[in-house]
C-alpha cells in the first residue's frame, strides 16, 4: 500500500474531487457539465485500474482454449465501456437541456436563471 | 424467465407505443401493457412466495444473474400495479399537461421507466443494477421535461444532475466492493466478505459510505433533497405520481439489498463503524421527517406541498433502514406500499383539481368541496391516511414504525414520529377544511364554472382509495412482507 504504488487510484480520487467541486461550485451550466465529465473520467480510471492485473492478457479466446488464469476478467472493462456510453448520453441530454434554457433566458448562469424565473416572466 | 420477461415486455411495448401515431391508441396500448405486466408480476409474486428465484444466464463468471427474493417480487408487483393505476388515470390528465404530439413518446418513457425500476429490483448483479439505475434517471428526467417549458427544463436539469451525481457515488461504491471481493453479484460479495472480512474493513467502510451518499442523493434524503420539490411540483401530475410514488423506492430497495444481502446482518450490526453509519442515516431520516413537514407547512402551491411531504416520507424510509432491526425494515417495506398508493393518489387528485380549476394555489380551493365532491373526498382519504388515522393504510405504517422504535434502543424517535404525524395533520387538514367549509366569498363566481371530473378519470383514483382502505384491514401484505424480510435477513 502507499501513494506511490497506488498512484492510479490516488489520481482517480483527486480527479473525482476536482470534478465534484466543479459541478457544485460553478455557476455556468457548461462548466458544470465539464465537471460531471471529469468526475466520470475519474471513475473510469479507477475502474480500469481495479480491473487490470499485471501480466495477464485480454480475454480473447482463440481455438477454444480457455486458461482463466491467463486473462483479466473482462467485466471491469465492460463496465467502463458501458459507463462511457452512459456518460456520453448524459452529456448530450444535459447539453440539450442547457440549450433550451439558453434559448429562453439568454444566459447559462444558473443563479441568473433562478432569479429570472422567480421574477415571474414564465 | 418470468422476471426478465416482465422487464423486456415493457421495453418492447415502449418501442411499440413510441411508433404509434394516434394518441388514443397509445393510451390504450399503455394501459394494456401495464395490465399484462401486472398479470405477469402477480404470477411472479405467487411463484416466489416461498422461495427465492435464482436464475443464471450464461456461464460463470461472465453471466447475467437474476435474484428475485419474495421481497423483490413484492416490489415488482407494487411498481407495476401502481403504475397501472396511474397510467389508467393519466388517460384523462395528460392532455391538459402535455402537447398532443408528444403523448406517445410520453407513454414510451413511462414504460422504459417502470421497466428499469423492475430491473433494478430483480437483478442480483450490481453491474446490471447500476446500468438500469442510469436508465431510470434518464427516463425520470425525460418525463419531467416532456412539458416543453423553461421551468421544466430547469427542474429536469437539476434532477438529472443530482441523480447522476448519486449514480457516480454508487458506481464508486460498487467498484470498491468489486476491488475488495472480485465479484459483482450480491451473493458473491456476501460470501467473500464473510469469509475474509478481517483486515479489509476500511475498503468496506468506503464502499458503504459511497453507496450511502449515492442513495441519499438519488432518493432525496433531507439535506440533499433540493432538486425534488421542484421536480415533483413542476412535472406533469402523472409524472409526479410516478416519480414520488415509485422511483425513490427502487433506490432505497437497492440500499437495503446492499446492506442486508451483500454485507449481511452479521457484519453490518457487529461492526462499530457500520452501526455508526446506520445511526447517522437514521438521524438524517428523523431530521427529514421534521424538516420536510415543516417546509410543507410554508407552501401555498398544492403540488409543492405534497412534494415536500414526500421529502418527509423519504425520512421515514431512512429512519427504518437506519434502525437496523428486523421490525424497522418491515416497517420500511410496508411504508413502501403505503406511500406508493397514497402519494400516487394525492398527486392524481392534485392533477385533477388543477385540470378542472386551472389553479394550483391552496388559497383558491375554498369551497371546492361543494363542486368537486368526489375528488375532494378522495383527497380527504389520502390526507387522513398520510396523517395516520386508523382504518387507513397510513395508520398501519405508523404503527409498525412505532413497534420498530420500541424494539430498538432509541425511544426518543417516538417523539419524532408523533411530531411528524402532527405536522402532517397541520398542513393536510387545512386544505380539506378549506375545500369543504371554506368561505367562498368572491370566489363563488369563479367556482361556478368548475365541474367534477369525468367518471373515467375518477375511477382509477377511487380504486387507489379502495386499496388505501383494503390494505389497512386485510393481512395479506403483512404476512407477505414478513416472508420477504425473512428471505433477506
Amino acid at each position: 500500500m502507499g501513494l506511490i504504488t497506488n498512484f492510479y487510484e490516488a489520481t482517480a480520487m483527486i480527479l473525482f474531487g476536482i470534478g465534484f467541486v466543479t459541478l457544485l461550485l460553478q455557476k455556468n451550466l457548461i462548466k458544470k457539465i465539464i465537471g460531471l465529465n471529469i468526475m466520470d473520467s475519474a471513475i473510469f480510471l479507477y475502474l480500469a485500474t481495479t480491473g487490470y492485473i499485471t501480466g495477464r492478457g485480454a480475454p480473447i479466446i482463440i481455438d477454444g482454449i480457455v486458461y482463466q488464469d491467463a486473462y483479466v476478467n473482462p467485466l471491469p472493462s465492460a463496465l467502463v465501456m458501458t459507463g462511457i456510453v452512459v456518460a456520453v448520453s448524459i452529456t448530450a441530454f444535459a447539453l440539450a437541456l442547457s440549450l433550451k434554457l439558453y434559448e429562453h433566458y439568454g444566459t447559462l448562469d444558473m443563479d441568473k436563471i433562478a432569479l429570472m424565473s422567480r421574477g415571474g416572466d414564465v | 424467465m418470468l422476471p426478465i420477461t416482465i422487464m423486456l415486455f415493457l421495453l418492447v411495448m415502449a418501442g411499440v407505443i413510441a411508433s404509434v401515431k394516434a394518441n388514443a391508441t397509445a393510451k390504450m396500448l399503455a394501459v394494456g401493457a401495464f395490465a399484462v405486466a401486472f398479470g405477469l408480476s402477480a404470477a411472479l409474486l405467487s411463484q416466489s412466495a416461498n422461495e427465492t428465484i435464482r436464475l443464471v444466464i450464461g456461464a460463470a463468471p461472465w453471466n447475467i444473474y437474476v435474484l428475485v427474493t419474495p421481497l423483490a417480487a413484492f416490489m415488482v408487483c407494487l411498481f407495476v400495479g401502481v403504475s397501472l393505476m396511474v397510467v389508467w388515470a393519466s388517460a384523462n390528465l395528460v392532455d391538459y399537461d402535455i402537447e398532443p404530439a408528444r403523448i406517445p413518446m410520453y407513454y414510451a418513457l413511462v414504460c422504459v421507466l417502470i421497466a428499469s425500476l423492475v430491473g433494478v429490483v430483480i437483478f442480483g448483479s450490481l453491474f446490471n443494477v447500476f446500468i438500469l439505475m442510469e436508465v431510470s434517471s434518464f427516463a425520470a428526467a425525460g418525463i419531467i421535461v416532456i412539458k416543453n417549458r423553461p421551468e421544466n427544463m430547469r427542474a429536469g436539469l437539476k434532477y438529472l444532475t443530482l441523480s447522476i451525481l448519486g449514480s457516480s457515488f454508487i458506481l464508486m461504491g460498487i467498484i470498491t466492493l468489486y476491488a475488495l471481493t472480485g465479484s459483482l453479484s450480491v451473493t458473491g460479495i456476501h460470501q467473500s466478505l464473510s469469509a475474509g472480512y478481517a483486515g479489509n474493513e476500511v475498503a468496506a467502510y468506503n464502499a458503504l459510505m459511497f453507496i450511502t451518499i449515492g442513495v441519499a442523493l438519488k432518493s432525496g434524503l433531507f439535506p440533499m433533497h433540493i432538486a425534488f420539490p421542484d421536480a415533483y411540483s413542476i412535472a406533469p401530475s402523472v409524472s409526479s405520481a410516478l416519480l414520488s410514488g415509485l422511483v425513490q423506492k427502487a433506490y432505497i430497495f437497492f440500499y437495503i439489498m446492499v446492506l442486508h444481502k451483500a454485507f449481511g446482518a452479521e457484519i453490518l450490526l457487529n461492526d462499530r463503524v457500520m452501526t455508526t453509519t446506520l445511526q447517522l442515516v437514521m438521524i438524517l431520516g428523523a431530521a427529514a421527517m421534521i424538516a420536510g413537514s415543516a417546509m410543507a407547512l410554508l407552501q401555498t402551491d398544492l403540488k409543492r406541498m405534497i412534494a415536500y411531504s414526500s421529502v418527509a416520507q423519504v425520512g421515514y424510509f431512512f429512519l427504518g433502514v437506519g434502525m437496523g432491526t428486523r421490525l424497522g425494515l418491515f416497517a420500511v417495506v410496508f411504508h413502501f406500499l403505503t406511500h406508493a398508493v397514497t402519494k400516487a393518489m394525492l398527486f392524481l387528485v392534485a392533477g385533477s383539481v388543477i385540470r378542472q380549476t386551472g389553479s394550483r394555489e391552496i388559497g383558491d380551493m375554498a369551497g371546492l368541496g361543494t363542486k368537486m365532491r368526489v375528488t375532494m373526498a378522495l383527497f380527504t382519504v389520502g390526507a387522513l391516511s398520510m396523517v395516520g388515522i386508523p382504518l387507513l393504510i397510513g395508520f398501519n405504517s405508523k404503527w409498525f414504525f412505532a413497534m420498530g422504535i420500541f424494539d430498538s434502543s432509541h425511544i426518543w424517535l417516538l417523539a419524532v414520529l408523533a411530531l411528524s404525524s402532527l405536522l402532517n395533520g397541520c398542513y393536510y387538514l387545512p386544505v380539506v377544511v378549506r375545500a369543504f367549509f371554506g368561505d367562498t366569498g368572491g370566489e363563488a363566481v369563479r367556482l361556478r364554472s368548475v365541474r367534477e371530473c369525468a367518471v373515467r378519470g375518477l375511477a382509477p383514483i377511487v380504486c387507489l382509495a379502495l386499496l388505501v382502505v383494503a390494505f389497512a384491514v386485510i393481512s395479506g401484505p403483512v404476512s407477505y412482507i414478513s416472508i420477504g424480510i425473512d428471505s433477506i435477513w
